[in-house]
């Protein structure tokens, strides 16, 4: 039985919109995350997925319901700051999440807000900076970087801080190609390598087919929640909330409905070849 | 009208220890009504090469010659160019200023000298195009909008003056997937109308579905011009640049490493199912 | 490729005034900033350039550089001097043109001046040639700390000016892409016009403005994530520590402000 990290009860939050009504942003959520877990969550914009993410580490508080860190209530004002360090967070814009004016010193503002003492701060810079692989950037000026770089610098001030659990709120949304090949790398490393728990949150589909575990999120509520595979076979679902499935998949059903039935849903590029094969 | 652009270069800092060729002799010659993909690392010298061809950046070496005239010539009055490029900046949203998302819209034929009545016109137009809502958004300031909605009041602010030539550096970059089709539908249909389209992206999928030439970037200069097909067919040179490729080229690829032999001009879902559906049904 | 300039223009070193505390530079370059006013012989600025001279050998900056860093303010400089030159009408006249006469005493005062600012201005420049910008606002947050007791917010101050250098660069690049889509729609930011080029900055600066609130709602967020809850409790990583270099720059210091005394006393 895994040790249980994220637990949410009826998660909701809402606001008053602009007509001075009620707008919910999230809806009854109920969700429970394991430790060590890799768990994507899929969405249009407008899904309630960002504010989830910003509930998670008491940024916002819930309206109604709870979330629990750790068996910690992210409405208990004493626990605020211990719920932040258990539960880091990485942002989509990469400039707007770095303070200093060296990368060294940026990776340290987290460790140094928590009161970690000199000499300590300083072994943990070190290790955080090699695990996202900028050994040797240490002095570098933050403005300088390419934005996988710079989104790197980010993860590795949140990793200072020795988190159990980190949220990427669409970390690689303004990312080129290679920057968000970089990230996801470095992120898949810190879930198999160093056993994080991972909640990633994005609309591109493509990068949730090496999850363990999909939530599919629409007008504030959780839609669809299973493996990858079991996800993706949810065309019909998938359409309405706004989202596409990955182009595999598409080609699956394409030949499907044409009567070439190749078996199993894929779930990435490789998955289909495989299945291809056998009937090339 | 089209564009001609003759040993065109450009270099940063010269001079000095931080000296860069951002554009290193290029030509180009662009027709009206082509759909071009301009693709490259970053760095590449996309982005200068396109304000270069707005007008908004002056090369060093070559000319440029839009409808037959030099826009960096001493008596071209820049004034014209503008009515005739439309530039989509990375999110544009990010340039919205005015009191009301008319008023926004309207700058730009307001700043080409049309008259009240010819701006209005004008902003019902590209509002209709970019299926905008006009009397209701009309009067509203565009910071109350959703991200969505701005980026398409930008947009629209710069097909106001009809342009002939649409520039666009990555306009689905932040998009979800209803919204990137949207806009490529759209790109598309402006295409269809006779408008020269020139598009930076990263989204070789969106490429290989719309685009009629693809040009490729290196350290500021064209090492590819050719068919979207021909292109992507030569996935390693690709790769090799750390540039991506289509996913249904990857698919191919895939199958092709494993000896199926399929054509490596197939670069779209659609393509690839036709191509399966006939070999295996055949 | 603005953001090419560093802020300051701050070359890296490993010289011996680079490895100074920064708040022994800054310390000291107030001292000697002050101190050159108070000198009256040839003597005394002869020692005070000595001092500079001594300074730049030591931090190994080309002095070409420091050079660079006089070019803008050559104009005041040549101003003071002419303006002293012209207006001192004590002395003995050595030449005269009109009402304007020049004297010994004039040129002998508009040396000094220009003596005195030069000096100021390559002293100045030479410390943040050798201190980086986010030294310099740790040396300030230490020196001003005391200040804390009596409500000063001295570690907000500190965090502000750093925020505000790290995000100069990104500013300015944000600047050039607004200015270019902008322009893309036909505004003109070159008009001849005062009135003109003032309404022109509208569709500059309200985007820059809205983004800069967007961008520090961003950042407060992300500041927030990492358990920022302002100075109480936060530590640093790297602590500002005098050493023994310190303790000989200000012992200099010292004497050196002594010697206007003794220039006085002994010339009399």
């Amino acid at each position: 039985m895994k040790k249980t990290e994220v637990v949410t009860e009826n998660l909701t939050y809402s606001y008053i919109s602009e007509e001075e009504s009620v707008s919910f942003a999230l809806n009854g959520v109920d969700v429970t995350i394991g430790k060590g877990e890799f768990v994507v969550i899929l969405g249009h914009n407008g899904s309630g997925k960002s504010t989830f993410a910003k509930l998670l580490n008491a940024l916002y508080t819930p309206t109604d319901g709870q979330v629990l860190i750790e068996g910690m209530d992210t409405r208990d004002i004493e626990k605020v700051w211990d719920v932040r360090k258990t539960c880091g967070m990485v942002f989509q814009n990469p400039d707007n999440q770095l303070v200093a004016t060296l990368v060294e010193e940026d990776v340290a503002f987290g460790p140094e807000n928590l009161g970690i003492p000199s000499a300590e701060i300083v072994a943990r810079v070190k290790d955080a900076l090699a695990t996202v692989g900028l050994s040797g950037f240490e002095n570098r000026a933050p403005h300088m970087l390419s934005g996988g770089q710079k989104q790197r610098v980010a993860i590795a001030g949140i990793l200072a801080m020795l988190p159990e659990i980190i949220v990427f709120d669409e970390p690689t949304a303004m990312l080129d190609p290679h920057g968000r090949k970089e990230v996801l790398k470095t992120i898949h490393k810190l879930n198999q390598e160093q056993g994080k728990t991972i909640i990633y949150i994005t609309h591109y589909i493509e990068e949730a087919t090496e999850a363990d575990r999909i939530l599919v999120m629409g007008g504030g509520r959780i839609i669809l929640d299973g493996t990858p595979r079991e996800v993706f076979s949810e065309y019909d679902v998938l359409n309405e909330a706004g989202l596409s499935v990955p182009q595999a998949t598409k080609l699956y059903y394409l030949l499907k409905s044409s009567g070439i039935d190749l078996g199993e849903v894929p779930v990435s590029n490789a998955d289909l070849a495989e299945e291809l094969c056998r009937l090339l | 009208m089209s564009i001609v652009i003759e040993h065109i270069g450009l270099t940063y800092a010269g001079g000095t220890s931080f000296e860069v060729k951002a554009v290193d002799d290029v030509s180009l010659t662009i027709e009206q009504g082509d759909f071009i993909g301009i693709i490259g690392h970053t760095g590449s010298g996309k982005t200068t090469l396109v304000q270069m061809i707005a007008g908004l950046m002056k090369p060093d070496t070559g000319t440029i010659s839009v409808g037959g005239e030099d826009i960096n010539g001493r008596d071209y009055d820049k004034k014209k160019l503008r009515s005739q490029v439309g530039v989509v900046f990375q999110y544009p949203e990010y340039q919205l200023f005015e009191e009301t998302v008319f008023l926004d819209i309207a700058f730009a034929p307001k700043k080409a000298g049309l008259d009240e009545a010819a701006q209005e016109k004008a902003v019902r137009k590209a509002c209709e195009l970019l299926e905008i809502d006009f009397e209701e958004l009309k009067d509203k300031s565009p910071f109350e909008l959703s991200g969505g909605q701005k980026r398409k009041v930008a947009i629209a602010g710069v097909l106001a003056v009809d342009p002939n030539i649409l520039i666009l550096d990555e306009p689905v970059a932040g998009l979800d997937p209803y919204g990137r089709k949207a806009l490529m539908d759209l790109i598309t249909k402006l295409n269809d109308t006779g408008k020269t389209i020139i598009m930076i992206t990263h989204s070789m999928d969106d490429l290989a579905k719309y685009a009629k030439r693809v040009v490729v970037l290196k350290d500021g200069r064209i090492i590819r011009d050719a068919t979207p097909a021909e292109i992507f067919s030569d996935a390693d040179a690709l790769l090799d640049m750390s540039l991506d490729i289509p996913e249904a080229s990857k698919i191919v690829k895939l199958l092709n490493d494993k000896g199926k032999n399929i054509p490596k001009n197939i670069i779209t879902v659609d393509g690839l199912y036709a191509y399966l559906l006939e070999r295996l049904k055949g | 490729m603005l953001k090419n300039i560093t802020l300051g223009q701050y070359y890296p070193g490993e010289s011996f005034i680079h490895r100074l505390d920064p708040r022994t530079k800054l310390v000291f370059v107030f001292v000697m900033v002050v101190l050159i006013f108070l000198f009256s012989t040839w003597y005394g600025y002869a020692l005070m350039f000595a001092v500079l001279a001594a300074s730049i050998i030591a931090s190994g900056i080309n002095f070409r550089y420091l050079l660079k860093g006089l070019k803008p303010l050559w104009f005041i400089i040549a101003f003071t001097f002419v303006l002293n030159l012209l207006f001192t009408n004590t002395g003995k006249v050595l030449f005269e043109i009109g009402r304007f006469k020049l004297t010994t005493d004039g040129l002998v005062l508009a040396a000094e001046l220009v003596a005195r600012l030069v000096f100021l201005i390559m002293m100045t420049t030479l410390m943040t040639y050798t201190t980086s910008p986010i030294q310099l606002t740790d040396a300030i947050e230490r020196l001003f700390k005391p200040l804390k007791k009596i409500g000063f917010p001295v570690h907000e101050l500190a965090m502000m000016m750093t925020i505000a250098i790290r995000f100069i660069p990104t500013l300015i690049e944000e600047t050039d892409k607004i200015m270019k889509a902008q322009m893309a729609r036909g505004a003109e930011f070159d008009s001849k016009n005062l009135f003109k080029r003032a309404a022109g900055m509208v569709p500059l600066l309200v985007p820059l403005f809205v983004s800069a609130f967007r961008r520090a709602d961003e950042l407060a967020f992300a500041m927030e994530a990492r358990c920022y809850r302002g100075g109480e409790g936060r530590t640093k990583m790297k602590v500002l520590v005098m050493a023994g270099r310190d303790y000989a720059v200000f012992t200099l210091m010292v004497l050196l402000t002594a010697s206007p005394v003794i220039e006085r006393l002994w010339l009399k």
